[in-house]
């Protein structure tokens, strides 16, 4: 009889593990899901500053979906939401430059390498660094940015700015707009992430 | 008399040329208000002819003005941005409807779980299918 206890004693040690485990992979799950923000709204313009003609144009339905936890980051722009100052310009640049009947949105997906300097529950500003890829005009480039990230209040607010090469991604300029368009444009990105 | 006629021909041509140059360069951005629809359906026969074949769905409405109905699922009021998700809530992807700023009146009258009519141009399908520029049609 007596031989017995400490079985018994092991059981409940095993019992109590297990309990424990299961506690700790649901606060994990739970962890998990609070720590993912949305923007749906997010903006993104581009300037484009050449001899004859500045451009900007400007979009404000970027979707991105940030994981705080994993430092892992996704924004997505469909083509057809940037806005232009003049109509024509924004047909070309759906029907000429980007061709939006064939790529109709630019997807970049990254992670955030310094994420474990960013605490989602600390009002505060950040420098993040963000390494991943952008897919625009059908042509994949990697791309390394900067942003600049402040949370209050349980929101995130981010921006970067950076250049893109439009020759990277075999976007085609004809030569009677050379000097219309710039070779490289600016990029600026601004997102308002909230709980999702 | 008849270099007098050239010289009129000529000089008008090069007017009327540069003229259409100019109109065509300042042209108007388009008006969902004054232009008429492509095509009319439900939230449901938009979604899932782009979760069918996103590529002919794009061909087919990308571009064009639509008039979209359903349930309205949710309102996001984000800076200044009038969104109205649209669709099932038992369904992953619906329509996200972005409002023109004039909109906010009634945007503001709006609850959620009712019939709500809209009319904008589709931009295309992100997380949800993209209507842009929109306006509230049917709202009481």
């Amino acid at each position: 009889m007596n031989n017995m206890r400490p079985v018994r004693c092991l059981l409940l040690v095993g019992q109590a593990v297990a309990a424990t485990l299961v506690l700790l992979m649901m606060a994990g799950v739970e962890g998990q899901a609070q720590s993912r923000y949305i923007d749906r709204s997010g903006k993104a313009t581009f300037f484009s500053s050449a001899p004859l003609e500045d451009i900007t144009a400007k979009s404000e339905q970027v979707v991105s979906i940030l994981d705080a936890g994993s430092g892992e980051l996704v924004a997505s722009v469909l083509m057809r939401s940037f806005n232009f100052r003049k109509a024509l310009m924004e047909e070309h640049f759906n029907e000429t430059y980007i061709e939006s009947h064939k790529y109709p949105k630019a997807v970049f997906q990254g992670k955030i390498t310094n994420i474990d300097d960013f605490d989602p529950k600390k009002d505060g500003t950040y420098t993040l660094d963000v390494d991943g890829k952008i897919t625009l005009h059908g042509v994949t480039q990697p791309l390394r940015i900067k942003a600049e990230a402040r949370v209050a209040g349980g929101r995130i607010e981010a921006r970067s700015v950076f250049p893109l090469t439009v020759a990277d991604f075999k976007i085609e300029i004809p030569r009677l707009v050379v000097n219309n368009i710039a070779e490289v444009v600016e990029v600026t990105v601004m997102f308002n992430y909230q709980p999702m | 008399m008849k270099r007098k006629t050239v010289i009129y021909m000529i000089s008008s041509l090069i007017l009327i040329t540069s003229a259409i140059v100019v109109l065509k360069y300042y042209k108007p951005h388009r008006s969902v208000r004054k232009e008429e629809a492509a095509f009319r359906l439900s939230v449901k026969e938009l979604v899932d002819a782009f979760s069918n074949n996103e590529a002919d769905a794009n061909l087919r409405y990308a571009g064009k003005i639509l008039e979209v109905h359903g349930t309205l699922k949710e309102m996001i009021l984000n800076d200044s941005t009038l969104i109205l998700l649209m669709g099932d809530s038992t369904q992953m992807n619906g329509v996200s409807c972005y409002l023109q700023r004039d909109q906010k009146d009634r945007y503001t009258t709006l609850k959620r779980g009712e019939e709500v009519r809209v009319k904008g141009v589709c931009n295309g399908m992100l997380l949800d299918v993209v209507i842009d520029k929109a306006i509230l049609l049917n709202h009481e």
